[in-house]
């Protein structure tokens, strides 16, 4: 008998001790994304009022620690690549098992941009994607019902449900990112510095068309599941360079929520606070950072004005917040000073910790050049000095059209002088 | 299911726990359904083929046990032997006997034969057909006496360790252990388990891996070629051999976890110094059962010298055949059987020859040089093997041969086919590791054993390091399409 338990024992410390080391191996090989991105959710001791979530034009365009500076509102941002309604299905019933939300934000655009159909059915796309949304949650009942519910392939399946079968070929590819994980500062966001210029036909708001998705018998259960939670629901279309028929089809939302019941919709293509001249991303599909600023800011008015969501700025209890705002001005700066094109350096410095000087030989510089036209039109503190003394413009053998300085506003400390040569706005930093 | 699925892994577990929680008389009861069970997960109606198998040889073994006559005898045993042929020409060989009357037909300018035969090859046909009619013919001589017990014999046939890919047990050694099933064994369960990881790791890590460059290369033979196709060519030979021996093994082990003590598939093959040595010792049951049913009873070597190469060459093309239904696997079969017969026809020259260079066979060089030269035939011989059609492996020798691209082994170009140089690192590693233990296998000496008499620490580290290891670097999960294994479609 003491021969059998002793074997027993044996195999169960035989089995703990594989237990633990696999769960640290595959610690090791999980790709770290959804753990950079989501730390700082579930490590919080606070509750995020709002929710935001949907496609990569929220995941991009909306930033919730902006939100926070302004207006006080905690959010978190779970918007994410290629994600649909339906993701956002699942993904909310796994978010409130961790936090209490009063107002979830749903940007529609994916319902229709990314309706893959299976057999009548939506599917979910980019695997790797839905990955990094689901990643950081344990097995779950609801986590079952999603993978079954949202993919065909066998492989995607059980892959999703045990990521190691995925995560377990990255042996040849681990780096220190994956040793020393810088976790993100953004709540969820992602911010972009990039830009470029965008000639949009804008239609009349009433140009609609018929909205055809299989992923929008997703909309009804989850305003069931926010009912059942008393949680409130704002549908959202963000702005980015839209053709005329994405415009009809973000047109008629306001239409297709309605039918769904008394819901609020915001089409914020055709917003006053967005300038597609200077706020669209490289790709023009998204908004880079200084146009995610301001539609931020417009949609937190919009929230602080309709919902009834407190101002925890001036609260002790979430003084966390003001640290985590800190670490995320430090990254900001950071980024900015990491920028190789002045347009970048710009949309970075575009907030209102930042002060921005431009001294010129002439205006013209400015003017000829509509992004920094309508930069340093829009932008509170940027200031340009004209005709200055041109030795101020001669550093060593270098002549410069442009001295930039950007300093921080509140102790005045400079982050960045940069003196651009030319038209092409090509530049060497000087301090 | 395949052993390296996630169902056999929840599978084995149960069957093992269950098998030995179930009284010891009924214990068979629940291995056979486990046994059909396994097989069901490929595909549930070619369950009936199994169970057709099995329940016409219970009936003929036990008929011709009891017939008065040995014409009686012989005739139940031919209709025997018949009636399971004709199941396996019919799923495996009639699209090929199609193609090849075809190929006759049109010689003579006859129209050919439209149909075909759309059929899924049922997995594991060769290896069950050919133990169940070992039983028939080691019955009709007598050297074990027929089982009577069904549900027992019916075991016998479907044991899932061994069912889909051997080794092709003999009754005398099967059936005797599940007339007497052994009491759970620690040590059995700790030797079981040490054989399946070792298993694992080379039919995953290694033979997976090294089958990602093997498709690229022979799936575009125009593309690559020369140095391709011969690194291709020399991988192949350590992918089939960790893919088949792979197996074998963790059937071996999962056997031994339930007290079954399996035939060995494989001895240390590429250390052997003849190409007729290396038959000894690859795929050990197969060739023992062709030796034992096909070629003595063709006469095997006592009719004369001419006789015994013909026989020789008989059961070499029959064994091509029976790997699968293409004449690149004839081919390959009757290279094989040439290669011994020219080697035996040639060996008064190579006596000579030795005494005239004065080789001394006892030195290391000398065996180490003919294990070369054999393991350098039988790689050449696996081209037939591998290629997709017989004109497809001449098209890779000739390339091999002619090959005037030896920088792509020095450039990088060997890592742009879906194995990086880390995966290469691993494929070196892998065989490094396989033929050290088919080393000490060669000098009789069994590592496993050599583990087990260590420390505990010690057992536990290899343990884990190889489970870690064969989880780590294991070719499976999403983006791999799970090859199966090489001989689940003989």
């Amino acid at each position: 008998m003491r021969v059998k338990a002793k074997r027993i024992l044996s195999c169960v410390c035989f089995l703990c001790l594989l237990l633990l080391c696999f769960i640290k191996t595959a610690d090791i090989l999980e790709a770290k994304v959804s753990r950079v991105k989501y730390t700082s959710f579930f490590e919080s001791d606070t509750n995020f009022d709002v929710i935001f979530l949907g496609s990569s034009h929220i995941y991009n365009g909306i930033l919730p620690q902006e939100l926070w500076n302004e207006y006080g509102i905690t959010s978190y941002n779970w918007g994410y690549s290629n994600s649909t309604p339906a993701e956002g299905y699942y993904l909310l019933k796994e978010i409130v098992k961790y936090t209490d939300p009063k107002l979830v934000v749903i940007d529609l655009y994916g319902l229709v941009e990314y309706e893959n159909k299976g057999n009548g059915k939506y599917r979910s796309d980019r695997i790797e994607q839905r990955h990094v949304q689901f990643d950081m949650f344990p097995f779950s009942i609801n986590k079952l019902k999603a993978t079954l519910d949202l993919f065909d392939d066998y492989e995607y399946k059980s892959d999703f449900l045990f990521d190691f079968l995925l995560y377990h070929t990255r042996w040849d590819d681990l780096s220190e990112d994956d040793f020393r994980i810088e976790y993100s500062t953004e709540k969820g966001a992602r911010l972009l510095a990039g830009y470029e210029f965008a000639s949009i036909n804008f239609i009349s708001e009433n140009e609609q068309t018929e909205i055809h998705s299989v992923c929008s018998e997703y909309i009804q259960p989850t305003i069931e599941f926010c009912n059942e939670n008393d949680i409130e629901l704002l549908f959202v279309y963000l702005p980015y360079g839209s053709t005329e028929d994405t415009q009809r089809v973000a047109n008629s939302f306001g239409d297709f929520a309605a039918s769904f019941g008394d819901f609020q919709y915001l089409n914020l293509i055709y917003s006053d606070s967005v300038n597609y001249n200077t706020d669209l991303y490289t790709d023009q599909r998204h908004l880079n950072y200084m146009g995610a600023y301001k539609i931020t800011s417009e949609l937190g008015a919009y929230i602080q004005q309709e919902y009834d969501l407190t101002d925890y700025r001036e609260d002790d209890d979430y003084s966390s917040w003001w640290s985590d705002y800190s670490d995320y001005l430090l990254y900001k700066t950071d980024t900015l000073k990491n920028q190789d094109s002045i347009y970048n350096i710009l949309i970075m410095a575009y907030s209102d910790e930042y002060s921005v000087n431009a001294s010129v030989r002439e205006e013209s510089f400015i003017e000829n050049n509509l992004f920094l036209h309508d930069y340093f039109n829009e932008k509170a503190d940027a200031a340009i000095t004209c005709g200055a003394d041109s030795d101020a413009l001669s550093r060593g053998e270098t002549e410069y059209q442009m001295i930039l300085q950007i300093c921080e506003k509140e102790t005045g400390e400079e982050l960045m002088t940069a003196g651009v040569k030319n038209s092409s706005l090509d530049f060497d930093v000087l301090n | 299911m395949l052993f390296n699925s996630i169902d056999f892994l929840c599978f084995f577990p149960i069957v093992v726990l269950l098998y030995f929680i179930v009284p010891q008389k009924y214990r068979y009861i629940w291995l056979l359904a486990a046994s059909y069970y396994f097989y069901m997960c490929w595909n549930v109606k070619y369950v009936l083929l199994l169970l057709s198998s099995t329940l016409v040889t219970y009936i003929m073994a036990i008929a011709l046990e009891k017939a008065s006559s040995a014409v009686q005898k012989k005739l139940f045993m031919t209709l025997c032997i018949l009636f399971n042929l004709a199941i396996l020409a019919y799923f495996k060989y009639a699209n090929f006997a199609i193609l090849c009357i075809n190929k006759v037909l049109s010689c003579l300018h006859i129209s050919v034969i439209n149909r075909t035969v759309d059929v899924l090859l049922p997995v594991g046909i060769s290896f069950y057909t050919f133990q169940a009619l070992g039983y028939v013919i080691d019955v009709y001589r007598g050297n074990v006496t027929a089982e009577k017990h069904f549900l027992k014999y019916a075991l016998f046939v479907s044991f899932f360790p061994q069912l889909v890919a051997g080794p092709i047990e003999r009754s005398k050694n099967l059936l005797s252990q599940i007339q007497k099933p052994t009491k759970f064994n620690f040590d059995n369960l700790k030797e079981g388990l040490l054989l399946m990881i070792w298993g694992f790791f080379v039919k995953v890590v290694l033979a997976d891996r090294i089958a990602v460059f093997v498709d690229a290369v022979y799936g575009n033979l125009n593309t690559y070629q020369g140095y391709y196709i011969l690194v291709a060519t020399v991988l192949f030979a350590f992918q089939i051999y960790g893919d088949f021996a792979g197996y074998s093994i963790i059937a071996m082990g999962a056997a031994k976890v339930l007290g079954f003590e399996l035939m060995d598939n494989f001895n240390a093959p590429y250390f052997s110094r003849s190409v007729s040595e290396f038959w000894r010792r690859w795929h050990i049951s197969l060739s023992y059962w062709f030796r034992d049913y096909l070629y003595i009873p063709l006469g095997g070597n006592r009719k004369g010298k001419f006789r015994k190469y013909l026989n020789r060459m008989i059961v070499f093309f029959v064994s091509g055949l029976w790997h699968g239904a293409g004449m690149h696997y004839i081919l390959w079969g009757g290279i094989n059987g040439a290669y011994q017969v020219i080697g035996e026809l040639l060996m008064p020259v190579r006596n000579k020859l030795q005494k005239i260079l004065g080789l001394d066979r006892n030195r290391f060089s000398h065996k180490l040089m003919k294990v070369i030269i054999t393991f350098i035939l039988i790689d050449l011989s696996w081209v037939f093997f591998r290629a997709d059609s017989t004109r497809s492996a001449l098209f890779a020798l000739r390339s091999i041969f002619a090959a005037e691209n030896p920088w792509i082994l020095f450039d990088g170009s060997l890592y742009t086919l879906g194995i990086s140089e880390k995966g290469f690192h691993v494929i070196w590693i892998g065989i490094a590791a396989l033929l050290a233990a088919d080393f000490f296998k060669y000098k009789g000496i069994k590592v496993r054993d050599a583990v087990l008499r260590q420390e505990l620490w010690f057992q536990w580290g290899v343990s884990i390091f190889m489970i870690i290891t064969i989880l780590v670097l294991g070719v499976y999960g999403s983006g791999y399409d799970s090859s199966g294994f090489i001989y689940f479609q003989f």
